[in-house]
């Protein structure tokens, strides 16, 4: 026994293009959100794209020369530009989480001990335990991208720029879609809104249980209750670039709605390494000569050995690294 | 061949047996096939990189790092190149626990400043639910493979499976080791371990556990992956590419012999400089100096063995869940 499923907009009747990956529809006649058991679905929002092709450029052109000051980045050249509207789920939520446990911390003692001659402070440490009793209550956006896996470059950056510029978010309109913003591609959600509750509902447990334990040496008891306040589907206009630079290609990822960079590859030259090379050795003759100079303490070299190792640490992982990758 | 009739204008339609969707030619409204007994959701990646375009790609990759020979694009000659398609199934699971067994309080004694200075444990009778959802991607071929574990898998771009493709770009098909029931059970045991973990936060001890798992959604997907070999001045190298994306999995990465020379002179240079520092603060000659020698000289030394020395390359790696 077998049973057919028809795919057609509920509201104009039209067939719906449809993609084994979508679990919202929207119809290419009148353009409505329509979810996958066919019912209509409003709170669909976009965040507007205020950039086009030729700021896009002079952003990627800004970066570069920022981020790749000192390099020596010449000559490189875009190769492909592609917009893409990226779906995302924002889960408003009320959370309310009340833990028990305890905190075990040590305060200092200061005591004076022997008489006449031999009367001295003796400093000692005390563990000491403290109940604690607290809640954590807030009102929460959490922002789940509306695709499984990620090939997106840069998604988990976005996430964040989404839920900072959540508010200026405008209802979805498809006109517009098809009129300014027909050169993006358009992705729609893989996860369905029952779904995008529900991996919201596990974020927000997981966040207030990793801040209860934060804030104590071990939890009795952490109990979360949310209660959501909204659930809307907002799409984000991200412009995927490519560019070349000596024969290898490097990525950036741009917000659309702010022309701000989600995250950028800049290439490592042989000039920058070299710099970087030569700023380990600076900080090795530097703190060398400081505890040669300034050694009359055995703290003076431990210190600066600590400090030109982690300096160090740093400096020749830029050396060696294939390329560096920097947030807006 | 099976024949169906269009369920919006009644018009005669063929599919293949294997086909699970069909659109109407006469009124373009697409259907879908379902079985009572469950189906089997089967996608795959289409192979958006061709041979040439994936030699791009790796190339790309490796020039990136320091010390490669600059002519790669030219001199690379890859000796072996396989296309496979490697079974991932991607499981989404609720699991409602209702947990009880004996939790923990505490009682204080002795107030020393803003704390006590004892603390008592008692035993109590404690009860509770967890009550989530998460998804679990897993690795369903038969030849175990962490690379291909832990990468970070991309959905995006999947069609319905067709055998058809997979042998138009000359494509093994590598068969899922887990049917649907297995995987399903697999996602589920690594739910109920998550929930475990919680649950032995919550109690000391557990009694008693009743759970419902429900599988939300769960299919199989086929992602085309190139596996590579090459050869550099006579050593064999290996690379793994997503043939979907173009990503790299993994690769070595192929240098020249001029950059061991350097990374050699380094590490020797910042090795000498530390035992040196040990023997002049073990002498007593100048034996504060010595000592900062000694602690930054070796560590520079450890960190440029350690970065110079990588040969292997990865682009993502999944992170790994709490």
């Amino acid at each position: 026994m077998s049973e057919l499923t028809k795919f057609q907009c509920p509201y104009c009747n039209s067939p719906l293009e449809i993609n084994p990956e979508d679990k919202i529809f929207n119809c290419v006649s009148c353009g409505q959100a329509v979810l996958s058991d066919g019912s209509k679905f409003e709170n669909h929002y976009i965040l507007e794209n205020t950039i086009n092709q030729k700021q896009v450029h002079d952003i990627v052109k800004n970066f570069i020369r920022k981020k790749g000051y000192l390099r020596g980045i010449r000559g490189y050249k875009i190769t492909k530009v592609s917009p893409i509207l990226t779906p995302f789920w924002c889960v408003n939520t009320d959370a309310y989480t009340h833990f028990v446990g305890y905190l075990r911390y040590s305060e200092t003692k200061t005591r004076t001990v022997g008489t006449g001659k031999n009367r001295r402070t003796v400093t000692e440490h005390v563990t000491v335990y403290r109940p604690v009793d607290n809640e954590i209550n807030e009102k929460r956006v959490d922002v789940l991208l509306g695709r499984r896996g990620s090939s997106i470059y840069g998604y988990d950056k976005v996430k964040d720029l989404v839920r900072a510029t959540f508010s200026r978010a405008v209802p979805f309109n498809y006109d517009r879609l098809t009129g300014t913003e027909k050169e993006f591609d358009y992705l729609s959600s893989e996860i369905s809104l029952e779904a995008a509750n529900q991996l919201g509902k596990t974020i927000v447990f997981d966040d207030h249980r990793s801040r209860a334990e934060k804030a104590c040496t071990k939890v009795f008891d952490c109990a979360t209750q949310i209660s959501y306040t909204g659930t809307y589907f907002v799409h984000a206009p991200v412009w995927q670039v490519e560019y070349i630079f000596k024969d290898e290609t490097y990525r950036i990822a741009i917000l659309g709605s702010t022309g701000s960079v989600i995250l950028g590859e800049i290439p490592v030259t042989t000039r920058f390494r070299v710099i970087f090379l030569t700023l380990s050795f600076l900080f090795l003759g530097g703190g060398g000569a400081v505890s040669y100079f300034f050694g009359d303490q055995v703290a003076v070299p431990i210190i600066a050995g600590i400090v030109a190792a982690v300096i160090g640490f740093f400096t020749l992982k830029n050396t060696f690294k294939p390329m560096s990758v920097h947030g807006g | 061949m099976k024949s169906i009739m269009c369920p919006n204008c009644a018009a005669p339609l063929e599919m293949e047996d294997t086909q699970t969707h069909v659109t109407c030619p006469y009124c373009s409204v697409t259907s879908e096939l379902k079985k009572v007994k469950e189906l089997i959701e089967h996608y795959m990646l289409p192979v958006m990189y061709d041979a040439e375009q994936i030699r791009t790609e790796l190339v790309g990759d490796i020039l990136k790092h320091p010390g490669t020979p600059e002519d790669l694009h030219k001199s690379l000659k890859i000796s072996k190149l396989d296309l496979k398609f490697i079974p991932y199934f991607i499981v989404t699971v609720h699991l409602r626990t209702e947990y009880s067994g004996v939790g923990e309080y505490a009682t204080y004694s002795f107030r020393y400043k803003s704390g006590y200075r004892n603390i008592d444990f008692h035993p109590k009778p404690e009860q509770g639910v967890f009550d989530d959802e998460r998804e679990f991607i897993i690795y369903a071929a038969e030849e175990i493979n962490n690379e291909l574990l832990n990468f970070e898998i991309s959905t995006r771009g999947k069609v319905y499976f067709q055998a058809l493709e997979a042998e138009k770009v000359r494509a093994d098909v590598s068969p899922s080791v887990f049917d649907l029931e297995q995987a399903k059970a697999e996602a589920i045991n690594s739910m109920r371990e998550i929930h475990k973990g919680l649950m032995l936060k919550e109690l000391a001890q557990i009694q008693e556990v009743r759970d419902q798992p429900e599988v939300k959604g769960v299919y199989l997907l086929h992602i085309p992956f190139y596996f590579l070999e090459f050869e550099f001045s006579g050593k064999k190298q290996t690379a793994i590419l997503d043939g979907a994306t173009g990503r790299t999995v993994i690769t070595q990465i192929p240098r020249e012999t001029s950059y061991w020379i350097q990374v050699g002179v380094l590490s020797f240079l910042f090795g000498a400089i530390g035992l040196a520092g040990i023997y002049l603060a073990v002498q007593q000659i100048f034996f504060y100096f010595g000592i900062f020698a000694a602690i930054a000289g070796l560590v520079f030394a450890a960190r440029t063995l350690q970065l110079g020395l990588k040969t292997r390359y990865r682009e993502t790696r999944r992170r790994r869940r709490r």
